[in-house]
């Protein structure tokens, strides 16, 4: 199988599989959402959005499209995964591409909880709070995934930052050792082993509590969890990390396979992963 | 003294009074529940909060989480799916 890679959205992305006329389809793709959505891009369209400062703004198709998934990312996790986080991120200290944060010895600055029931969205006027800065990367890595996945004519697979999608059966690495066939779907990882950075000599990451606007304390440093899509995975393994020793449990009630690296070098793989594993061998 | 024409008289106005009183008693009664049955600004199921309900919800969260497949690998991995 053909692989390109090349750097955007603050990451790798792989690709399997694409034809000569098919690279620089997803290449375009990529390059455009990264322009769109980029926080630290002031010519960006969030950044439009994010300095607003409470008026209603007209929004594209494609922002729109990516706001409603994250909308009902937090209708589909009780508000875990939250994409109103963005001014808590910028409180934590994460002001800028991951690549040039240097820690920083003030404190951390105030942060706000996650606030995604008011925002609206009405076609594609969008209005959201005073105050309130969206954070969309997540949502949006996975979903170009998932159409960069739709741009490839045969088998292959799209990969940024190792959240990734396959059509096809594929073998991937996993977290701390071993490998799984991916048959079907998309496989993504989140945690708090990388993307680290101090503030106030407090060690902070990306993944917060929409409670509190801090980042999360968990028993895990790394989720797995295989979905029907790469979107599916990531809102998935976001929340079952943030859901500590309840994210196992959490995943198995919905019949997604997921699997847990703790702290301490641990793996757990829950019912639903086992399951999966053995039923389709 | 009352004229004995009067008597009678004034016994259906009596009459009269009783049963208008008690037609207007009755009528208050009846029509009370009606008007509580069909006015907006009553209840007429218990108070449900204000969010879509509960298989709506569950079905959009169904759509969104939907498994994967997976099996044991078969070869050495030809990908990685890791912290970026």
């Amino acid at each position: 199988m053909t692989r390109h890679s090349f750097e955007a959205m603050g990451c790798e992305i792989v690709v399997g599989g694409a034809g000569a006329a098919e690279l620089p389809a997803i290449e375009e793709l990529v390059r455009r959402a990264d322009a769109t959505f980029s926080r630290f891009r002031p010519d960006s369209e969030l950044s439009r959005v994010n300095t607003a400062a409470g008026r209603p703004v007209r929004v594209s198709a494609v922002f729109a499209r990516a706001l409603r998934e994250a909308l009902r990312a937090a209708w589909a996790t009780d508000g875990l995964v939250d994409s109103t986080l963005g001014a808590a991120l910028t409180a934590a200290g994460y002001d800028r591409d991951f690549a040039a944060l240097r820690d920083d010895p003030r404190p951390p600055g105030p942060a706000e909880p996650g606030v995604w029931r008011s925002v609206r969205l009405d076609g594609y006027l969008l209005r959201v709070p005073a105050g309130v800065a969206l954070d969309l990367n997540g949502v949006v890595k996975a979903l170009v995934v998932d159409d960069a996945l739709a741009l490839l004519s045969g088998p292959g697979f799209v990969s940024a930052g190792g959240d990734l999608a396959a059509r096809g059966p594929l073998d991937v690495a996993l977290p701390g050792g071993g490998a799984v066939r991916l048959v079907a779907g998309g496989l993504a990882t989140s945690g708090s082993a990388r993307r680290t950075w101090l503030r106030g000599g407090e060690r902070q990451h990306h993944l917060l509590d929409a409670r509190s606007g801090r980042p999360a304390v968990s028993p895990w440093e790394q989720v797995t969890v295989c979905g029907a899509g790469c979107l599916a995975a990531d809102v998935a393994a976001k929340a079952a990390f943030l859901l500590g020793a309840e994210g196992p449990a959490w995943l198995d009630a919905r019949g997604l396979p997921g699997r847990f690296v703790a702290a301490g070098g641990g793996v757990l793989e829950n019912a639903a992963w086992r399951l999966s594993s053995a039923r389709a061998a | 003294m009352e004229s004995p024409r009067l008597a009678p008289v004034r016994r259906r106005a009596r009459l009269a009074k009783a049963s208008l009183g008690l037609g207007g008693a009755l009528a208050f009664g009846l029509l009370v529940p009606l008007v509580r049955a069909q006015h907006a600004g009553h209840h007429k199921q218990p108070a449900s909060a204000l969010d879509a309900p509960l298989a709506f919800r569950q079905a959009v969260s169904d759509d969104l989480l939907a498994a994967g497949i997976l099996a044991p690998a078969q070869a050495s991995p030809d990908a990685l799916t890791a912290l970026s």
